[in-house]
């Protein structure tokens, strides 16, 4: 295509179903929300959220099975997508769940539909991260995705604190996704082409055979790692993670945990691994280092929080860590001055996106207990959850098994997922980042159990303050158990699944009328 | 040396110079200013370059929409109430700066020792001529190849209306009119948020919670909405 | 291409007249004008009561409002146009893009219609 022959051919409307689903669902929640009578709009937009995720969540069957892009290549509808879709669609149908009872309590304070808008365009932009297939897609999507969640943090907004974490949240986002911007700018230049499958094939015949390191590369991949190193909240970029979740309302801290992580390793696994794959033995090193500083600081500050919000923070931090550690076995041949026989890692990728399904399960969990425990009026800290078990049974030992799940014990889901990670680890020959992996585990089996004990083991001096009905907040914690309790066991096929469906991520998918510039050697 | 290349430095210079001027003002007002300064000279950068369009749109959007909010937004706040300008710890100066020059240097490096670079593409300036220019090539481009970009920017601008509305929108506003009197906020006697004193200081109490022109607001204090989130805590303080 | 050419320089030359025009005026003013001051002529006018409102007037928080969605039209203005200018090779299907474009930005307008925030009270 060029400026005088136009590519005026529309896109493959069957390919973004799910996509345009999401879109639409935002679309008319704006109108509901601005027509539908303040005393039925609580239940009329709860019911057409989780209706609008449900039905996003049954389009992507047919997306399943499809290896294309389109929109002239800046959208690819191919397994990666699927598969991150799918953890963003169930992480935000569980968000809703989570938040729905927050919202009607304290619904003369904050606006209702705003909430549900922001979430959609939120979502919207983290599905659209994900099956990117263009620099600028990538760009404009995180930007959504983020835009509306600094909007969120912020919901609270006579809250001090949750404006001082927004503030803190929105400024370090704004900067980092300048970085992250010069780091575009720095792979458009060094590839000519905005499309990752041209950027793959010219850096990667561009970088065959070279011997040296050159700065310019270097320079491209630090600012793209540090860009996305914010979003994902990797150390030593994490400085506002634990400001941000303590100050945000708790449901939106359980979906601010998830959904913006996701799209930030939809982008990182998007630009690193599809786009810039031929420099995987330059790039993996800065991502195991980032890993091991994340697992390390994440476990240990947590050691010392006795706010669970902030406790569950760090816990956030450190499993950005572990999920780092998949991206950085992922191993491919060529490189400068490097000759692989072939792609050894993908189990790497795999391992990332089964951590990530099962994140989703166990954080959004830990968050809705919390969530639970202050809808009746007690607070976040330690003390507030002592003695829960004879107060509160059921919530209590859903708590105990989200934090065990997070620690890693063998049937829960967290187990498997850092089985997972630790296997890539050890088939990429990076055997010290598995050991790495395991003793951050070791440490932060302190912090998930001291919760467990506080609630068996101790004295009840708090009691619930109010009394209140949250059926969709029980409802959603009931599925996390279930969740965390069977998802583990189903584990070797789900991982299988999503290796199948992102072994096809380095081919180059058929982009219509996409431009195939060369590289040169000036 | 050719005049475009004295043009060229000219305007990059005053652009550099303008930047340092705007870091190293004491008056935010001032900074502004220089701010247009430097967004006008890059204006100028991208015509040399030719790229008009987003010459006009460096103008427009920057020195025009987003200066003017810029500067709202400096004159909502009282000057008083913003942290003093040039007080950080003077390790976290030179650690900033020394960062600052870092980038420089890398990035002088990367470009000094570029071997590898893209090819210009089918895009050429003799095609952007025959379709009448460089707008209308924008034009071209951005409506088909990058078209899903452009409706993704449409959501983004849809979010900021939102979000603007949902965070600079005073309440009463947004509530209808038996609600009103129950929500507690800033700076208002307990429990009226909607009746506001009719002095004309009661504005500029309802952004700070303090009034400056009227003795109206005296003895009122500072009054924090109760949510599911809020605990007593020192806002600002230093919290590992 | 000329990257750099004679469009350019009349532009240049207008700033140039523009600048020289308000420099004339002030400079003029400046050596013919007539300069006593006096204690009175530099005193702010109110009326002839005390000046004693505060030097520093701050605006309300709807000003942000307008403002913020000034910038966000704004921009919407901006992407409108290279559309205009290549209407007649894009047709029917640059119109549909601009379509779903002007409906999202609809989308907010109304929205922010029906929660008052265009509304000054």
């Amino acid at each position: 295509m060029d400026l005088l022959n136009l590519d005026l051919s529309g896109p493959q409307w069957g390919l973004v179903w799910p996509q345009l689903i999401v879109f639409l669902l935002a679309v008319v929640l704006v109108f509901a929300d601005a027509f539908i009578p303040k005393h039925r709009s609580f239940e009329m937009l709860t019911g057409i959220s989780i209706v609008g995720y449900l039905l996003a969540l049954g389009a992507l069957y047919w997306q399943h099975d499809k290896h294309a892009a389109t929109f002239q290549g800046s959208f690819r509808a191919d397994g990666l997508t699927v598969f991150l879709s799918l953890i963003i669609l169930v992480a935000a149908i569980f968000s809703v769940l989570t938040s729905a009872n927050y919202l009607k309590d304290y619904g003369e304070r904050v606006p209702i539909g705003e909430y549900y808008i922001l979430l959609a365009f939120s979502v919207l932009g983290a599905l659209l991260v994900s099956s990117a297939g263009d620099l600028i897609t990538i760009f404009v999507g995180i930007e959504l995705t983020a835009l509306a969640t600094y909007v969120l943090t912020g919901y609270t907004k006579r809250n001090a604190q949750a404006v001082e974490g927004a503030l803190k949240y929105f400024l370090l986002g704004i900067f980092a996704s300048a970085i992250l911007l010069y780091g575009m700018a720095w792979a458009y230049g060094l590839s000519g082409s905005t499309g990752l499958d041209n950027i793959r094939a010219n850096v990667g015949a561009a970088v065959e055979g070279q011997e040296w390191f050159e700065a310019s590369v270097l320079l491209a991949l630090l600012l793209l790692i540090v860009g996305l190193g914010f979003k994902i909240a990797a150390v030593p970029f994490h400085m506002w993670t634990p400001d941000a979740y303590e100050g945000a309302p708790t449901p939106v801290t359980a979906y601010m945990s998830v959904i913006p992580k996701a799209a930030g390793f939809a982008a990182m696994i998007r630009l690193l691994v599809q786009g810039l794959g031929p420099l995987s033995e330059d790039w993996r090193w800065l991502i195991a280092v980032l890993a091991v500083l994340t697992m390390m600081l994440g476990n240990i500050v947590a050691l010392s929080q006795r706010n669970l919000k902030r406790m569950l923070a760090y816990s956030s931090i450190a499993h950005t860590g572990y999920m780092m550690v998949g991206l950085a076995a992922y191993r491919e041949g060529t490189g400068f001055g490097n000759d692989l026989e072939n792609i050894i890692g993908t189990r790497g990728v795999s391992a990332l996106l089964y951590y990530m399904l099962a994140y989703v399960f166990m954080n959004i969990g830990a968050f809705a207990v919390l969530t639970w425990i202050q809808a009746r009026g007690r607070g976040v800290t330690l003390d507030d959850v002592s003695g829960l078990a004879s107060t509160d049974p059921l919530p209590a030992a859903a708590m105990a098994v989200f934090m065990v799940s997070l620690m890693g014990i063998p049937p829960l889901i967290g187990f498997y997922a850092k089985y997972y990670v630790i296997l890539a680890a050890m088939e990429a020959d990076m055997l010290w980042l598995a050991i790495a992996v395991v003793l951050a585990s070791g440490i932060s089996a302190y912090f998930y159990l001291r919760v467990v004990a506080v609630m068996y083991f101790s004295s009840s001096d708090v009691t619930n303050t109010r009394s209140v009905r949250t059926p969709l907040l029980n409802a959603s914690i009931i599925l996390l158990v279930i969740g965390n309790l069977v998802l583990g066991l189903f584990s070797a096929g789900i991982v299988d699944l999503s290796e199948d469906w992102t072994n096809a991520l380095t081919v180059a998918q058929t982009t219509d009328g996409a431009d195939a510039a060369q590289v040169t050697n000036p | 040396m050719p005049w475009e290349t004295l043009i060229f430095f000219l305007v990059g210079a005053l652009a550099i110079l303008s930047a340092l001027g705007m870091v190293a003002m004491n008056n935010p007002v001032h900074s502004a200013i220089f701010l247009v300064i430097c967004f006008v000279q890059i204006a100028g950068i991208f015509v040399m370059l030719g790229a008009e369009y987003l010459a006009v749109i460096q103008i427009i959007v920057y020195t025009g929409a987003v200066m003017v909010l810029l500067l709202f937004v400096l004159m909502l706040v009282d000057m008083d109430d913003l942290p003093e300008f040039h007080t950080a710890e003077p390790l976290t100066r030179v650690i900033g700066t020394l960062l600052g020059v870092m980038l420089l240097i890398e990035v002088a490096i990367a470009i000094g020792t570029r071997t590898i670079s893209g090819a210009p593409g089918t895009d050429t300036p003799e095609a952007v001529a025959l379709v009448g220019g460089n707008t209308q090539a924008i034009g071209r481009v951005l409506y088909t190849k990058y078209l899903l970009p452009f409706e993704i920017i449409s959501m983004v601008l849809t979010v900021g209306v939102l979000g603007a509305i949902v965070l600079a929108l005073p309440e009463r506003l947004g509530l209808e009119a038996g609600r009103r009197r129950d929500t507690i906020s800033l700076g208002h006697p307990r429990g009226t948020d909607t009746v506001l004193p009719i002095e004309s200081g009661a504005e500029t109490a309802n952004l700070s919670g303090r009034s400056n022109a009227q003795p109206a607001g005296v003895g009122r204090t500072l009054i924090m909405a109760t949510d599911p989130d809020d605990q007593p805590v020192k806002v600002g303080g230093r919290r590992s | 291409m000329e990257t750099f050419g004679d469009n350019w320089l009349i532009v240049g030359l207008m700033a140039i007249a523009a600048l020289g025009m308000g420099l004339l005026l002030l400079g003029l003013n400046l050596l013919i004008g007539p300069s006593r001051p006096n204690k009175t002529k530099g005193d702010p006018y109110e009326s002839g009561v005390p000046d004693v409102s505060p030097v520093k007037a701050r605006f309300t928080p709807r000003f942000y409002m307008v403002a913020m969605l000034f910038v966000v039209f704004d921009i919407e203005a901006v992407f409108i146009f290279p559309w205009a200018v290549a209407f007649d090779a894009l047709g029917r299907y640059g119109f549909l893009a601009m379509l779903v474009f002007l409906f999202l930005l609809l989308d907010g307008y109304i929205y922010a219609w029906k929660k008052g925030a265009l509304e000054w009270v």
